[in-house]
């Protein structure tokens, strides 16, 4: 009996715990654009590609590909836990892509037990994100005069109209002018009719 | 005495150019200040420029006083007449004349003779042409000084003041 007993205990110390075979899922909803410099030939933002990359036993190098459309090869860009997230991950893509024009990626992870890869996108059908519309530059107010100008205008244009309106007004609400008035004379009798006494 | 009070009459000013105030007194021969026999039919009218009509004043011993309509709008020449009717004839005894800006009348105005406005022997023909007037009017197919019809160098006026016929008998 106590040779079985101890028989099994090594089978199940023996017996390797169960790994993990399936590889990360990952969960990626594509930006689509890569935001533009808010000033014209200004510092791009940050183009930040991020995803959820789950596996039981731990992700393990969690990659973002890019290139530049038309060219063959990636460039690899490791992505970070994002802080204070849990199972997020995230890369930035190189500014130099970004502001080039439409890049292409995908995203692609192993778990620790090298179950993998799981990819977002494949080389084939890489995912893209496209160049964001360029930013117009904010409008300076001391050399855009357009809003006075057109201020100016409308207040003339206002003034005008009220007057010609007021105009109007009085000239309907004017006491109508006589049709007729009447010369009243006074004249004294000429002396030379008066009789001398 | 008729007309004494130094003819002196209130002037109701209306307009504040007001008219045209008499020029420099005509001289007037003595003879026509003594009428002896001043005519008791006396009458006035006044001619306005634009109007056929004359428009008849009524008449007492101090002199004459009356309203007459006008359209306002422009200015307007006033002709006041004394006269007599002897036979169906006028006969002007004196004349003054006015001019008289209505172009912007809202109301009344109001025109003041004084004796220094009336000539007695330079007088015009208004029936016509209440404007400008003629010096003559036609008698018999002659033509006449207005104040001196019979054109006897003797005018209506000082003719009447002495009982004489201003019409010399025509």
């Amino acid at each position: 009996m106590t040779s079985v007993a101890a028989a099994l205990a090594v089978a199940v110390v023996a017996q390797p715990a169960r790994a993990d075979d399936k590889a990360p899922v990952i969960t990626h909803v594509p930006p689509g654009t890569c935001p533009q410099p808010a000033i014209a030939g200004g510092p791009p933002p940050p183009c930040v590609v991020e995803a959820t990359i789950v596996d039981t036993d731990g992700v393990f190098d969690p990659t973002l590909l890019v290139r530049l459309k038309g060219v063959q090869a990636f460039e690899r860009v490791a992505m970070k836990p994002k802080a204070g997230a849990v199972d997020v991950f995230q890369a930035t893509v190189p500014a130099t892509l970004s502001v080039a024009g439409g890049v292409e990626y995908l995203i692609e992870a192993f778990d620790v037990e090298g179950n993998g890869p799981s990819r977002a996108g494949d080389e084939a059908t890489p995912l893209v994100l496209e160049k964001a519309a360029a930013v117009v530059p904010p409008v300076d107010p001391v050399e855009d005069n357009t809003g006075l100008i057109i201020g100016v205008v409308a207040g003339v244009g206002v003034a005008v109209v009220a007057g010609v309106a007021i105009g109007v007004a009085v000239y309907a609400l004017r006491p109508p002018a006589p049709t007729e008035v009447g010369i009243v004379i006074a004249a004294p009798s000429p002396l030379a009719l008066t009789v001398t006494p | 005495m008729r007309g004494a009070a130094l003819l002196l009459v209130v002037v109701i000013a209306a307009c504040s150019d007001g008219p045209v105030v008499g020029a420099a007194p005509l001289p007037r021969p003595q003879a026509l200040v003594d009428c002896a026999q001043a005519p008791d039919d006396l009458q006035a009218r006044l001619w306005v420029s634009g109007s056929d009509e004359p428009c008849f004043l009524v008449v007492d011993d101090a002199g004459a006083a009356g309203r007459c309509a006008v359209a306002p709008g422009i200015e307007r020449r006033v002709t006041l007449d004394w006269f007599i009717d002897r036979g169906g004839q006028d006969v002007v005894l004196a004349q003054a004349q006015r001019e008289l800006d209505l172009t912007g009348a809202q109301a009344d105005e109001s025109v003041a003779f004084v004796d220094a406005d009336y000539a007695t022997d330079a007088c015009k023909d208004m029936s016509a042409d209440s404007f400008a007037g003629a010096d003559t009017v036609v008698i018999d197919g002659q033509d006449r000084p207005v104040c001196d019809l019979d054109d006897d160098a003797a005018s209506n006026v000082s003719e009447v003041c002495i009982g004489a016929d201003p019409l010399g008998g025509l």
